[in-house]
């Protein structure tokens, strides 16, 4: 067990530290309240509005097909770093895998999901 | 040439054509088919045929042997009589179900191992289910519904003997089952005593057959209860129990058929009775008693399907089928009511009548064997026959009070075959010869002896004098009249104390059994428990309290409450409709539920083998 | 640093990239190819998976006694045996039934896109790995793969509220089953070091044996797969989703996924977790009688003959977890035996749903059987066949199939268990039978006059398939039973 020793004591640290933030500005902070300041901070947008808000599903799709091609570059970086020593072998493989999510960008594309009107 | 072909093929294969034809080239067919396979089985010789491995067990088709002979020469001429009476029948449905239904029961007397025996045991059930459901009532439907309930319960304990049958011997050859008193023992038991409408668990019979079509009763009354008759011959020859089964059970039908007025309800528990004979007989056991079983299942087919045919001719032509209300037709219907009246005196055991030559063998096994109270307690109950079957039925239906209604003679392809039947019953009983010869065992019995008949006769003909004394007393409607001789009165009073109090409350007793403990209460109970662990538990909870107070009133209530066996189904069924009715309330709709019953589930998981 | 390069055999692999190429392929064709009607892609999908049948069942050569088997590959990872051959064959029946039974329900509903046929060849993928996989890693993707395509094809009659509703519901709930099902891989994977199915069972065998670890891990599996076979209390999303999908979708899931979940489950836990036995028999015990009990005693109040199916799908799960406790030769032979069985009276059984449903599947309830056996005898006599069969009466292959089960169960002394079947089976008979009496017993209603029923050609097809299936493995099981017997994983 004593190899996972250096985890705990960076847990501890980790929580320590944000415990300690938390409690410090709480205690030491002044205190100034006034309407605007108590709502709920939403990135400087008013976070009052009707939840039904609707998006173009255009963007929901746009962001599934960078999920796709983000995995891609995940896979392909340990790949180029390894190259050499993966040899024809890995070449090969790793063909297979882009002409697979060629296939998909092929389809997407046809099916016209790549266009914005 | 091919040695040997089964009978069974012939129908099975047969009633696929059936839908394909019409009118006169289908009842050709009909016709045609029945007798190739009655010819078939007449030219069949002894052996085994038909052998094939299945899945690592031997399967016979065709174990044929004196035994099997003498019930497959019967049920093929049945099937004759019975399809020339259901010619006129259009509903093809039904011949359909009628030859699946034969061909099956042929399957089962051939069927030298448990597993083709089961195969075509549970076809046997479906098809004869079909012709009560095929009345199309709502009435039949639901004694069909019961009907089939019932023999399926028996299927499953049949089977379930079977299998530890199998595994206890690894054999599933079909034979005489050592009686070494083990489970498998007992559910083959159960499951072949089902059919043969042992009480108390003969309700289905008395039930579903008053229920069927005119012609798919006469099927009915042949082939179930003699199937298991048969099985019971090659299984459990000699089981003492059987004995005393048997007798309990002819007593019991005849004590039940006298109360009852719809004619085929009677006729039903007739059946109960003289398939009680057969048992006795098996009970019994020695060659005799056997050989008087399998002749008396012979005979019983032919003359019971008579009764019913004869039965069936005055509903079709009245639409009547309660007794209190036909009377006076033998008028317009004499050839039905002679042919009537010579399957009553079969029944009946009357010299030189069917019934005669095959009953008094197992009376006089019975005898032999020393077992005098048995003996007479078949006589007796041959004399109760006597009185409802051929006495009261014909004299309420064909003659006494004129009840106005005027009709014909049935078609003629009904008489035809009613004649054939009756033809064969004054045959048998004139020159039993050849029936003797079919026996499985060397017969050296003579029923034409003195004292057989003079005995039969004198019992029968005291029965006769006290049923037109008491016409009155025994009608349907029963007025009391005084004004008849005190002994006669004091006698038959007894007879019908007996009848009314202590079997009527032991129908009512069983059926009270199965409502209240089998059924009523785990009902109850377990609805209680799913709505405790309902999610709405404090609703439940309210609910299930009040549940409570109704079991406790309505147990009250259902043990004053008088109610048949046929009320066991019922109940069942309702039981696990109300059970599935609640249990459907956990299925919300809501995903959070869902996971939730997840969560619950693999957390019981869990801290069950963490606590463990 | 060295790279091991494993052991690449495409050959035992042929089945699935056949079927892969296959998906591709429609996929393709749909965006490219203007067809007239969708019909091709059905029949090219068709192709591939014959295809892919002739394929596995020539690999390694005929069933039997043979040596060639089991052969391993990927380091491991894949194993081809008689027992995922026997499953992979299952499963691709089920799946050239279900497209059949498909072509002309996608007409009717307007959503005959070629994405459908390629969903449920990658179902397909996924089922075969499953079958196949002789590792967690492997057979959880196997799960996955299956699990994604299904989610989609649960809501492909996008314009039906009640499939949407499905779809997100089993999207929701099974990502929770896979949660539990992935916690116990990485807990079985902390516990022995290894996610290899023959290693973690070397392992446990020699050290650590009920440690509670392990036990949890083993629980958490238990959970996840019993939600992909649908065994109460984990059988919740059943219904709904079996309600909600299409029809063509629903006789499949009820069919080939069930089969490549029990394929899994019995190899993970059998083949990893042997020595772990008496402990997980008594929760399958109890698994299986609760499964069984709740799915017909719910089925007996349903109305919709969809809904009604789906309950019995669950029960059937029952009682192949039945046999599932008895874990010996003869136990898994009837599970395969009646899992093929279970195939073709199920989806036949759907099939004539799906004829009598008619466009937007509107006729789905008891009274629109009505009458049946008279307007349409022959439909009639195939769906009480199929419900006969499903009910467990001879000489039909699901009477065959239970006897076997049951019979193994009764021979590792599990008598109650098989009481509870056996009593189950007589409740279920209530419910089949109420279509097969109001098919022919009760005159139609003046508003469910089937006044055209439509049959295509490739209905037909699946439908005499179905039919001949049920009635051949029925009367003839001794061939099925000795390839079943075969199948059976010799560890």
């Amino acid at each position: 067990m004593s190899e996972y020793i250096p985890v705990l004591i960076m847990l501890i640290i980790g929580a320590g530290t944000s415990a300690l933030i938390l409690v410090a500005t709480t205690i030491i902070g002044p205190k100034k309240s006034f309407a605007d300041k108590m709502e709920p901070f939403e990135c400087g947008e008013s976070p009052i509005v009707s939840p039904k808000l609707r998006f173009s599903v255009k963007f929901y799709l746009v962001a599934l097909f960078f999920v796709i091609f983000d995995i891609e570059a995940v896979f392909l970086y340990p790949w180029a770093v390894l190259f050499k020593s993966l040899g024809l072998f890995g070449f090969v493989e790793m063909m297979i895998f882009l002409a697979l999510l060629g296939v998909g960008l092929i389809y997407i594309w046809k099916k016209g999901a790549l266009e914005w009107e | 040439m091919i040695e040997w072909f089964h009978p069974s093929l012939f129908f099975i294969f047969g009633a696929f054509l059936i839908p394909f034809l019409k009118d006169k080239v289908l009842k050709t067919y009909l016709i045609v088919i029945t007798v190739l396979a009655l010819i078939d089985v007449l030219l069949m010789s002894e052996g085994i045929y038909w052998k094939y491995s299945f899945i690592g067990n031997e399967i016979i088709f065709g174990n044929v042997d004196k035994l099997s002979l003498a019930f497959a020469y019967v049920f093929t001429i049945m099937a004759c009589i019975g399809v020339i009476y259901a010619l006129h029948v259009n509903d093809r449905g039904q011949h359909i179900a009628a030859f699946l239904y034969v061909g099956s029961s042929l399957g089962v007397i051939f069927a030298g191992d448990y597993f083709t025996l089961f195969v075509f045991w549970e076809i046997m059930a479906f098809a004869s289910a079909y012709l009560v459901f095929a009345k199309r009532e709502r009435v039949a439907i639901e004694a069909g519904f019961r009907y089939l309930l019932f023999h399926i319960f028996g299927g499953v304990c049949l089977l379930g003997g079977i299998i530890l049958h199998y595994i206890g011997t690894g054999s599933l050859l079909f034979g005489l089952i050592e009686k070494d008193g083990s489970l498998a023992f007992y559910l083959i038991l159960i499951g072949f005593i089902v059919n043969a409408a042992v009480p108390p668990l003969h309700a289905w019979l008395t039930d579903a057959y008053p229920e069927g079509t005119i012609t798919g009763s006469v099927f009915m009354s042949a082939y179930t209860t003699k199937t298991a008759v048969y099985v019971l011959v090659r299984a459990f020859p000699g089981t003492e129990a059987l004995v005393w089964l048997g007798t309990i059970m002819t007593l019991y039908g005849v004590m039940y058929a006298t109360l009852q007025s719809d004619f085929r309800r009677l006729l039903a528990y007739h059946i109960v009775s003289q398939v009680g004979y057969m048992v006795t007989g098996v009970g019994l056991g020695t060659e005799l008693a056997l050989n008087g079983s399998v002749s008396h299942a012979f005979t019983h087919i032919l003359y019971k399907g008579l009764l019913f045919m004869g039965a069936g001719s005055v509903i079709y032509m009245t639409g009547n089928r309660r007794l209190d209300q036909l009377g006076g037709i033998y008028k317009t219907m004499p050839i039905t009511m002679i042919l009537y009246m010579i399957a009553g005196f079969s029944i009946s055991a009357f010299p030189l009548f069917s019934g005669f030559v095959s009953k008094s063998m197992i009376v006089a096994a019975a005898s032999h064997d020393h077992r005098a109270i048995v003996a007479l307690l078949l006589i007796m109950a041959s004399s109760g026959t006597f009185l409802s079957t051929t006495l009261k039925l014909p004299y309420f239906m064909f003659f006494g009070k004129d009840s106005g209604i005027r009709t014909q003679e049935p078609p003629l392809n009904m008489l035809i075959g009613m004649g054939i039947a009756a033809f064969l019953c004054i045959a048998i009983g004139i020159f039993p010869g050849p029936l003797y010869a079919v026996l499985p065992h060397p017969v050296h019995f003579e029923p034409y002896t003195g004292d057989h008949v003079t005995g039969s006769l004198g019992i029968l003909m005291f029965t006769a004098l006290g049923f037109f004394m008491l016409i009155k007393r025994l009608e349907p409607h029963p007025t009391i009249s005084i004004d008849t001789d005190w002994f006669y009165r004091k006698g038959s009073n007894i007879f019908m104390w007996v009848a009314n109090n202590p079997i009527a409350a032991y129908e009512g007793y069983i059926g009270e059994i199965y409502n209240v403990w089998f059924t009523y209460l785990t009902l109850k109970f377990s609805d209680f428990l799913w709505r405790v662990f309902d999610s709405r538990i404090i609703d439940g909870a309210v609910n299930g309290v009040a549940r409570i107070y109704l079991i406790i009133t309505s147990f009250v209530w259902r043990i004053f409450d008088v109610r048949i066996i046929d009320g066991l189904v019922n109940d069942i069924a309702d039981f696990w409709m109300d059970f599935g009715g609640v249990a459907r309330f956990s299925q919300t709709g809501m995903v959070r539920n869902y996971a939730f019953f997840m969560l619950l589930g693999g957390g019981i998981l869990i801290s069950y083998y963490l606590f463990r | 640093m060295e790279i091991l390069i494993p052991t690449i055999n495409l050959e035992s692999i042929y089945p699935e990239i056949l079927i892969t190429v296959f998906a591709i392929l429609v996929l393709l064709l749909q965006v490219f190819t203007s067809l007239p009607g969708r019909k091709q892609l059905g029949y090219i999908s068709l192709t591939g998976i014959v295809l892919a049948s002739i394929i596995v069942l020539t690999q390694g050569g005929a069933f039997g006694e043979n040596t060639a088997l089991p052969i391993y590959s990927f380091s491991n990872l894949w194993v081809v045996d008689n027992f995922s051959r026997f499953f992979k064959l299952i499963i691709l029946i089920g799946t050239g039934l279900t497209v059949l039974i498909s072509i002309k329900y996608l007409k009717d509903e307007g959503i005959d896109h070629g994405e459908y046929y390629s969903l449920i060849l990658f179902t397909t993928i996924g089922m075969m790995i499953m079958a196949g996989g002789s590792d967690l890693i492997t057979i959880f993707l196997g799960i996955e793969l299956m699990s994604i395509s299904l989610y989609v094809l649960t809501g492909y009659t996008r314009k039906r509220l009640l499939s949407n509703e499905s779809s997100l519901k089993y999207f929701l709930l099974g990502s929770f089953a896979t949660c539990f099902l992935l916690y116990g891989i990485s807990l079985l994977y902390g516990a022995t070091g290894t996610t290899n199915l023959k290693g973690i069972s070397g392992f446990i065998s020699d050290a650590n044996f009920g440690s509670p670890v392990l036990i949890i891990g083993m629980v958490l599996l238990l959970i996840g797969f019993g939600f992909k076979v649908a065994s109460v209390p984990f059988h919740m999303w059943t219904p709904d989703v079996y309600e909600g999908a299409p029809a063509p979708i629903t006789a499949f899931m009820s069919a080939s996924p069930k089969a490549a979940a029990f394929a899994a489950f019995l190899r993970v836990f059998i083949e990893a977790l042997p020595s772990l036995q008496g402990v997980w028999v008594d929760i399958i015990w109890v698994l299986a009688a609760m499964t069984m009990t709740a799915g017909n005693v719910i089925a007996l109040v349903q109305d919709n003959v969809k809904r009604m199916l789906a309950y019995s799908s669950i029960a059937h799960a029952g009682y192949i977890l039945v046999a599932f406790i008895s874990t010996d030769k003869s136990g898994i032979a009837s599970i395969l035996y009646y899992m093929l069985a279970y195939t073709f009276m199920n989806i036949g059984a759907f099939a004539i749903v799906i004829i009598i449903g008619g466009k937007g599947e509107e006729k789905v309830h008891v009274k629109d059987y009505t009458g049946l056996g008279y307007r349409y005898p022959l439909t009639a006599a195939a769906m009480t066949l199929f419900l006969l069969s499903l009910t467990g009466i001879p000489p039909t292959a699901g009477f065959m199939g239970k006897l076997y089960l049951f019979s193994a169960a009764i021979k590792s002394g599990y008598v109650g268990l098989v009481t509870i079947a056996v009593l189950n089976s007589v409740i279920s008979l209530y419910y089949y039978l109420k279509i097969i009496v109001a098919m022919y017993l009760k005159e139609p209603e003046l508003d469910v006059a089937h006044d055209s029923l439509v049959f295509s050609p490739a209905m037909v097809i699946a439908l005499i398939i179905a039919v001949c299936g049920v009635l051949l493995v029925g009367i003839f099981p001794s061939p099925y039973i000795a390839m079943a017997q075969q199948s059976y994983i010799s560890f």
